[in-house]
C-alpha cells in the first residue's frame, strides 16, 4: 500500500508538468495513455508501435482494440493483447483493407488501466507501403535477364489485385568505382541491355504502383556477364509493313547462319512469371539464310506483340535478340491520297485531294486524323511551293496563263506522336486557262451587277412603299381598330344583332316613345332623347349613336370607308 | 460499327490531336473489346445460364461511385483505368482455365492490355494529383472492393464453371460503366 501511494505520488509529480493529459486517477494510479501511436503497413505485414508514458511504472502493458465500419462495438485486436513492450504485430487480423478501421491503445497495469488512446482512422491499402520486390537475375555476355517478383508474401491480400499492375523502376551501375547509375522503368520479366561483357553489374528495384505509392528498393544483387559469345544475336530489329505481308529484317555481321523467329502476346510481360513456354515460333521464318523474312498480315492481329530472332550456325545459338515491339495497328501504312486540279478562268488552279479508296489491303487513313502535304510547282521550273493543308480543296492564285502547273500530295498523321506519312501520290497537271484581264473585269461586272439586282430592287421598293404611304395611305384602319372591329359583329350577329336591329328600324320608322322605353342599356337610351328631338334626321342620329360606341357594327365599316 | 462520318465530325471538333488520338482509340477500343466480351459470351449457352442461375450473387457494383457525370476528364480516365486493370487482372491468371476457347481470352486480354497501355501512356495518369479531392470515397479503393467481391466470390464456389459463368455476366455489366466513362472523356 505505501508502496503504491509513493508510486502514486511520483506519477502525480510527473503529471504536474502536463496537467492536460489525465483525468482523476482511479485506484490510487495514475495510469497515462501511450503516446505517438503509429501504424505501420508494410506489404501484409501490420504494426502498431508506441512509446511510453510512465517510465517509471513498471510492470504496465498494453492492449488494443479496433473498429470496423458498420459495427460499433470495439474487438479486440489480436496480437496486440497485454504486450509489455512498445510494438506489437496484428498482421493475422483478417481486415478488409480497402475500408476504414479505427484503433484504440490503452496503458494497463492490474485493474488499473489508462484512458484509450485513439488512432486517427485509416484505410489499411491507403496506408500501406509497398516493400522491396523480390529479383532474380541471370547473365548473359551482354545482357542481364531479369525476373522480378511482386512484393509481399505470395498469397498476401494487400496487393493481391494490383500484382500485374505494378511497374518497376531499376537502377543498374557498373561495380568498378563510382560508374553512373542507369534507371529504367521494367516489366516483370525483362532484360537489360547494352552490356559489357566479363563485367560486373549490380542493380536494385522497386515498385510503383499508380496513382501514388513509391515502394523501397530490394537489396542490391549483383552479377557478372558471361564470356562473349562466338556468335552475336541478330540486332536492329524492324518491320515494315507492305500491302498485305510485314517484312521482318534484321541486321547480321556473319555469313552461313540460319535464323528463328519468335512471337509473344505483350501483355504477358506484366504478368509476372509467366512468360515461359508463351513464346510461338513464326512459321515463315523458321530457319531463313537470309536477314529479312516475310509474314502474312494475318498472322498478327490487332494488338501488340513482342518478336524475336535468334541466329544458329548448326553447332551453336546465339542468345535472343533484344525484343522488338510490335503494334502492327501502328505500322500499318497510309496511303497516299488522290488528287484533281481544276484550272479556273481567273488563272488559278483549285486542287481537290480526297481520301484513297478502300480497297482490299484497307487503308487506315480513316483511323487516323490527317493532315496533308502539298507539293505544287511550275511544270518547267524546279521552283517548289510546299504547303500543309487539312482542309481537301484549296485554290492556287494568281498563277501565269496558259501553264502547265503540276502537285503531289501526301498524307501525314496529325497527331505527330504517330509520325506517319504516306508516299507521294503520282503528280497531277494542268494548263491554266488564258488569263484574259478584260475577261475577268467583265466577269467581276456581270457578278456586281448580278449581286446589285436584288439590292436595288429592294431600295426601289421601299421607296414606291413611302410614296404609297404618303400620296396614298391606306384605307385599312390601324390593326388595333381592326381588331376591335373583327369581334363585335360577330357577337351582334349572334346575340344581339336581331334585337337592336329591329328597334332601330322601329325608330327610324315609328314613332319614337313607344320602342324606347324597351331599350335596355344606354345607347338606347340616347336614342330616346334624340329621336325626341329630332325623330327625322335619321343619318345625323346615327352618327352619334355609332361614336357612342354602340354595338351596331354593320354600317361601321362604311363609315370608315367614306 | 463506328460511323465513317464520326471521325470527321469529331476531327474537326478537336483541335488537340493528343485528345483525338485518345478518343480514337478509345472508340476503336469500346467496339473491339465490346465484340470480344459479347464473343465470350456468346459461348455461353442459354441453358448454362439458366442453370448458374442459383448461383447468381449481388457484387455491388459502384454504380452511383462510377457515374461518369462525376468526374473530370482525369479522373475519369483513372477511374477507367482502374476497372480496365482489374478486369485485365481477373482473366489473366486463368487463360486456360474452364475450357473456355482460349484464343477469345487472349483477345480480350490483348485488347485490355493494349488499352492500358495507352491510357498509361498519357502523362495526366502519372500525376493524378486530383484523386485526393475524390477523398473519402476514393473510387479507385470501391473499384477493388468490388473486384474482391468477385474474386472471394471465385474462390469461395472453387472457380467453378458457373461462378465463371455469373463472373462474365457481371464484367459485362462493369465493360458497360466503363464504355459510359469513355464516352465521357470523348466528350
Amino acid at each position: 500500500r505505501r508502496m503504491f501511494s509513493l508510486l502514486g505520488a511520483t506519477t502525480l509529480v510527473l503529471v504536474a508538468g502536463a496537467p492536460w493529459t489525465l483525468p482523476a486517477a482511479v485506484g490510487g494510479i495514475n495510469l497515462k495513455s501511450p503516446q505517438n501511436v503509429e501504424v505501420h503497413i508494410i506489404d501484409d505485414t501490420f504494426t502498431l508501435s508506441w512509446n511510453r508514458s510512465d517510465l517509471a511504472v513498471g510492470n504496465v502493458t498494453f492492449s488494443a482494440d479496433y473498429q470496423v465500419p458498420r459495427n460499433d462495438t470495439w474487438l479486440k485486436l489480436p496480437g496486440c493483447q497485454s504486450i509489455t513492450s512498445t510494438k506489437c504485430n496484428f498482421s493475422s487480423l483478417k481486415l478488409n483493407i480497402y475500408e476504414e478501421v479505427k484503433l484504440r491503445i490503452r496503458a494497463e497495469k492490474g485493474n488499473d488501466t489508462s484512458p484509450w488512446h485513439n488512432v486517427d482512422a485509416f484505410t489499411p491499402f491507403e496506408k500501406a507501403q509497398i516493400g522491396p520486390p523480390k529479383v532474380h537475375l541471370e547473365a548473359e555476355d551482354k545482357a542481364i535477364k531479369i525476373n522480378i517478383s511482386p512484393p509481399g508474401a505470395k498469397d498476401g491480400i494487400m496487393w493481391a489485385l494490383d500484382s500485374s499492375s505494378f511497374t518497376y523502376s531499376l537502377a543498374i551501375w557498373k561495380n568498378s568505382s563510382s560508374a553512373e547509375v542507369r534507371t529504367k522503368t521494367v516489366y516483370p520479366r525483362d532484360k537489360i541491355y547494352q552490356l559489357s561483357p566479363e563485367t560486373t553489374y549490380c542493380l536494385k528495384v522497386r515498385a510503383r504502383l499508380l496513382p501514388r505509392k513509391i515502394g523501397a528498393y530490394s537489396p542490391v544483387h549483383c552479377i557478372k556477364t558471361t564470356v562473349e559469345n562466338k556468335l552475336p544475336p541478330p540486332e536492329n530489329i524492324r518491320i515494315d509493313a507492305k500491302n498485305d505481308i510485314y517484312v521482318l529484317k534484321w541486321d547480321y555481321a556473319y555469313e552461313n547462319v540460319t535464323f528463328q523467329a519468335q512471337w509473344l502476346h505483350a501483355y504477358f510481360r506484366k504478368i509476372p512469371g509467366s512468360e515461359s513456354g508463351k513464346w510461338r515460333q513464326i512459321s515463315d521464318c523458321a530457319n531463313v539464310k537470309t536477314t529479312q523474312c516475310v509474314i502474312p498480315q494475318n498472322t498478327f492481329q490487332k494488338g501488340i506483340y513482342l518478336i524475336r530472332v535468334q541466329a544458329s550456325d548448326g553447332n551453336t545459338t546465339s542468345v535472343w535478340s533484344k525484343d522488338k515491339r510490335f503494334d502492327p495497328q501502328l505500322q500499318s501504312v497510309l496511303a497516299p491520297p488522290v488528287i484533281n486540279m481544276k484550272s479556273t478562268n481567273d488563272v488559278s488552279l483549285r486542287v481537290y485531294i480526297s481520301a484513297p479508296e478502300e480497297s482490299e489491303n484497307k487503308s487506315v487513313n480513316q483511323h487516323y486524323s490527317v493532315i496533308y502535304e502539298i507539293v505544287f510547282w511550275e511544270n518547267i521550273s524546279n521552283a517548289e511551293r510546299k504547303t500543309l493543308e487539312k482542309r481537301t480543296d484549296l485554290t492556287f492564285p494568281n498563277l501565269k496563263p496558259l501553264t502547265v502547273y503540276c502537285a503531289k500530295a501526301r498524307a501525314l498523321t496529325a497527331d505527330e506522336r504517330w509520325n506517319k506519312s504516306s508516299i507521294f501520290s503520282d503528280p497531277v497537271c494542268e494548263k491554266t486557262k488564258a488569263g484574259n484581264t478584260s475577261k475577268t473585269w467583265l466577269i467581276a461586272g456581270i457578278c456586281v451587277a448580278l449581286l446589285s439586282i436584288p439590292v436595288v430592287s429592294y431600295v426601289l421598293k421601299l421607296l414606291l412603299r413611302c410614296i404609297r404611304y404618303v400620296f396614298f395611305p391606306s384605307s385599312k384602319p390601324p390593326s388595333t381598330i381592326h381588331e376591335y372591329l373583327s369581334e363585335p359583329p360577330l357577337r351582334n350577329l349572334l346575340l344581339f344583332t336581331s334585337e337592336e336591329q329591329t328597334e332601330r328600324c322601329f325608330i327610324i320608322e315609328n314613332t319614337n316613345i313607344l320602342t324606347a322605353v324597351e331599350e335596355p342599356d344606354q345607347a338606347g337610351e340616347d336614342h330616346k332623347k334624340y329621336n325626341s328631338q329630332t325623330s327625322q334626321d335619321s343619318g345625323n342620329y346615327s352618327n352619334e349613336d355609332e361614336s357612342n360606341g354602340s354595338k351596331c357594327g354593320e354600317d361601321f365599316p362604311q363609315e370608315e370607308a367614306e | 460499327m463506328i460511323n465513317k462520318y464520326f471521325f470527321e465530325i469529331v476531327s474537326v471538333l478537336l483541335t488537340s490531336s493528343t485528345i483525338f488520338s485518345l478518343e480514337l482509340k478509345l472508340a476503336l477500343f469500346e467496339q473491339r473489346v465490346n465484340r470480344e466480351s459479347l464473343k465470350l459470351l456468346s459461348k455461353l449457352q442459354s441453358s448454362s445460364i439458366q442453370q448458374c442461375l442459383p448461383h447468381r450473387r449481388n457484387f455491388r457494383l459502384p454504380q452511383q461511385s462510377v457515374n461518369p457525370r462525376r468526374y473530370q476528364e482525369g479522373q475519369a480516365l483513372a477511374i477507367l483505368h482502374e476497372m480496365l486493370q482489374q478486369i485485365f487482372n481477373l482473366f489473366r491468371a486463368n487463360i486456360s482455365s474452364d475450357g473456355w476457347e482460349e484464343s477469345h481470352v487472349e483477345k480480350f486480354l490483348t485488347e485490355l492490355h493494349q488499352q492500358l497501355e495507352y491510357l498509361e501512356a498519357l502523362a495526366g495518369l502519372e500525376c493524378e494529383q486530383d484523386s485526393g479531392t475524390l477523398g473519402r470515397d476514393n473510387v479507385r479503393l470501391q473499384i477493388k472492393m468490388y473486384f474482391r467481391r468477385i474474386h472471394d466470390y471465385l474462390e469461395s464456389q472453387e472457380y467453378s464453371s458457373c461462378a465463371w459463368t455469373i463472373v462474365r455476366v457481371e464484367i459485362n455489366r462493369c465493360l458497360f460503366l466503363a464504355f459510359q466513362l469513355i464516352r465521357k472523356i470523348r466528350k
